[in-house]
């Protein structure tokens, strides 16, 4: 599938009287949604074991919100936004070994609230949520490395 | 005893922490202390006890003894990048503000060693607000007149008065320390510090074979130095280089 048939489909779908549409093949996974709200939101998400490169999805911009590396299993909502670590290290989703995680998929926290400890070189760096939010999964593991940039929540605003 | 204007005289209106010393009899931790609350960028949150001092990991740093240095900096955001290097740094500084006194090396990354005992350590806190640096919390333990350990801690620990046989006027450390710390962080920000260069004076085992525990193996290499970003340089046992950036290393 090349850039003008994903842009023709998008088109296609957006007049058409269809909420959701999905296309699933070996290469690719294309899904899009109009159920977000009333501005008919469509949302491709691709695979990611998929080798399709082109076109980058930043070129659909604004019209089109990009949701890489969900397991496709975890949502179908265009709202979730990832929260990313801000440094290497290793993830710690609790304050002391044995204590309660910071955080539980589905908790609602305010904006400041603790998500969780990227401890690097002997430094612990709390990371807190910018802005209310509602945990829908969380990818960072206890105990694991994560890189600089790597997705480590996946919350929705509220 | 602690003496807040011997500090606050000793610093003059010209440091950025003067005025800005916070004092506690006794505390849980002066780490917690300032994560938690929204002190001035450049306070010094000083304690004479700390109930439950903080180490690494969720371990505990032994803080009952009232003439021992426990204290934090609250310090400004900067590029995140340095937060690293301001942990091998602060070290740096310490060794640096106390060597009139006595002569401090530093193992990877910031345990301050006499003799192969530890007698200080450094713990980082930050806060970040999503991906932006919110503020750092510098805290600095220091074993100073302590007279003897327990059994538990008598072969792996030690103070400034085992050492030297001398004993210590606190207020006075305390200084040398905030002092030490200040240069540094402004000639740090200025990138004025070669710290490659300044871990082959300071280190305790540049050269020598080391063990370190990763992940809960303990494997053996030789210690070759830091890099820029403050990760440590070693050579694993079939020479080849590697970077380490977490790793307890043995005493």
């Amino acid at each position: 599938m090349d850039i003008k048939e994903l842009k023709d489909l998008v088109k296609f779908i957006e007049k058409s009287g269809f909420t959701e549409f999905e296309y699933e093949n070996e290469n690719i996974r294309v899904y899009l949604s109009k159920m977000s709200g009333s501005n008919g939101q469509v949302v491709v998400q691709q695979s990611p074991q998929t080798v399709y490169q082109q076109p980058k999805p930043q070129e659909f911009k604004p019209e089109l919100v990009e949701s890489k590396n969900v397991d496709a299993n975890a949502n179908t909502n265009s709202n979730l936004t990832e929260i990313k670590s801000p440094i290497v290290g290793t993830f710690y989703e609790a304050p002391a070994p044995g204590a309660a995680p910071f955080v539980q998929e589905g908790d609602i926290i305010k904006k400041g609230k603790t998500l969780c400890i990227i401890e690097a070189m002997k430094i612990m760096n709390e990371i807190e949520a910018e802005f209310d939010c509602k945990i829908v999964k969380k990818l960072g593991k206890n105990g694991v490395p994560v890189e600089f940039g790597e997705v480590i929540f996946l919350v929705e605003k509220v | 005893m602690l003496d807040l204007s011997f500090i606050n005289e000793r610093l003059t209106s010209e440091s950025k922490f003067y005025n800005k010393i916070y004092y506690f009899d006794s505390i849980d931790s002066t780490n917690s202390e300032g994560m938690v609350n929204n002190y001035p960028y450049f306070s010094v949150i000083i304690a004479k006890t700390q109930t439950s001092g903080k180490g690494r990991s969720g371990r505990v740093w032994y803080s009952t003894v009232p003439e021992n240095i426990y204290l934090s900096f609250i310090m400004p955001p900067f590029h995140t990048e340095k937060l690293l290097p301001l942990n091998i740094l602060t070290a740096y500084s310490i060794v640096e503000g106390l060597k009139s006194i006595i002569d401090l090396r530093i193992k990877w990354p910031n345990d301050l060693v006499v003799n192969k005992k530890k007698i200080g350590g450094i713990l980082l806190e930050s806060k970040f607000l999503g991906n932006k640096l919110e503020k750092v919390v510098v805290g600095v333990g220091l074993n100073v007149n302590q007279e003897f350990f327990d059994n538990s801690l008598e072969k792996i620990a030690t103070s400034i008065f085992i050492e030297t046989n001398l004993k210590q006027n606190i207020s006075e450390i305390a200084c040398n320390i905030i002092v030490s710390f200040e240069i540094f962080f402004q000639q740090f920000l200025k990138n004025s510090i070669d710290i490659i260069e300044k871990w082959c004076n300071y280190s305790e085992n540049l050269g020598k074979q080391i063990k370190i525990h990763i992940n809960g193996d303990k494997k053996t290499f030789t210690e070759k130095g830091i890099t820029e970003q403050g990760e440590l340089l070693v050579l694993d046992e079939n020479g080849f280089e590697k970077k380490i950036i977490s790793g307890d290393i043995d005493l």
